[in-house]
């Protein structure tokens, strides 16, 4: 791994780790989401200060060179978080429809009872 | 007295046909009970509702299909109706037929009954209806079971399909559903309708909608099933 990669990992990083401060507390986000992230961050700090173990990873899997390795895990987090997110905005929907649909249908058997009442 | 069907009437800018669908139901079919989804139109639609003073449910967006049955389905279990069955609000399902899928749920004890198109009449070599057929083979080939229009959305539901359908999520009122809930145990039946042509508006399907709607209909049957919960 080149010397400016490693230098451009870590920046990277603690950008991350600076926006996620800044999220935290301004309170627009839940702990359970910034945890990604900061082992996203680490994640990438661990590659650029420890070269060699993602070296002995690229050797033992087969892989042509530590970059392509870099980018594999990196590619490999984010379609985990993709699909973390996909399962939560499905869960999302399901849960805003729901509560639409039992608002409306209380309304209306409200509204059904108050005129049998004037009635 | 209260009826025992509800009739779930889903309407989505339907304007120019809600009045006609809702008063011939009021003024020739008053022994039975209905209910309008208003699913967040925006035309005149929940204007017309209110002032001639329908029954409805309002939802204050737009939830599709799906969104707006599965309402008409928990007014149905609140309410303790024994038997819900959807109808349009474009006018294609003519309410003189609740009759006879009434009748024909109560002999059979069926869960389901299709008002479908083809039990004694052929069904014609149109686009349409060679989906129709695609979706009818997958069925078939999932359950063995024989349903000749799986895509008519006039189906009527037993009180045990009400409360199946009204709690849990990936039930709408789609062929798809239909198959599942086959699989589940659920007895099915037809019964010959004719259904006319809407009225007015606009048909939901354009060309690259119904390649898409057939597309998810067929995973659906045929994949997707096999991994969902059984209820």
């Amino acid at each position: 791994m080149s010397l400016v990669l490693r230098i451009m990992l870590i920046v990277a990083s603690v950008l991350t780790g600076f926006y996620i401060r800044q999220k935290l507390k301004k309170s627009q986000m839940q702990i359970e989401d910034v945890l990604f992230w900061l082992f996203f961050a680490f994640a990438l700090i661990f590659m650029s200060v420890f070269p060699e173990a993602v070296e002995w990873f690229t050797d033992l899997l087969g892989v042509q060179s530590p970059v392509n390795f870099v980018f594999l895990v990196v590619i490999f987090l984010v379609i985990i978080r993709c699909f973390g997110l996909s399962v939560k905005v499905s869960l999302l929907e399901a849960k805003l429809n729901g509560m639409i649909e039992d608002m409306a249908v209380e309304r209306a058997i409200l509204a059904e009872e108050k005129e049998k009442e004037k009635s | 007295m209260r009826s025992e069907v509800l009739l779930i009437i889903p309407a989505y800018n339907e304007e120019a046909s809600i009045v006609d669908v809702v008063d011939s139901v009021v003024s020739r079919y008053s022994e039975y009970d209905y209910v309008v989804v208003n699913d967040g139109s925006r035309d005149q639609t929940k204007e017309l509702c209110c002032k001639r003073g329908y029954r409805m449910i309002d939802y204050p967006v737009n939830l599709g299909l799906a969104g707006a049955f599965q309402g008409g389905i928990k007014y149905a279990a609140i309410k303790g109706y024994d038997y819900a069955i959807q109808i349009d609000a474009d006018g294609q399902h003519n309410p003189r037929y609740i009759a006879n899928l009434l009748d024909s749920a109560k002999r059979g004890q069926y869960d389901i009954i299709v008002g479908s198109r083809f039990v004694n009449e052929k069904k014609p070599w149109t686009p349409r209806m060679l989906g129709s057929r695609l979706i009818a083979a997958c069925i078939r080939l999932t359950t063995q079971m024989k349903i000749s229009d799986p895509t008519s959305g006039m189906r009527l539901y037993n009180r045990r399909m009400i409360e199946i359908l009204a709690n849990q999520i990936n039930y709408g009122p789609e062929p798809d559903t239909l198959a599942f809930l086959i699989r589940c145990g659920a007895r099915v039946g037809e019964v010959q309708v004719f259904m006319e042509e809407r009225m007015a508006g606009e048909s939901y399907l354009t060309f690259a909608k119904s390649i898409k709607y057939m597309v998810r209909m067929c995973m659906s049957i045929l994949v997707v099933q096999w991994f969902r919960k059984k209820v």
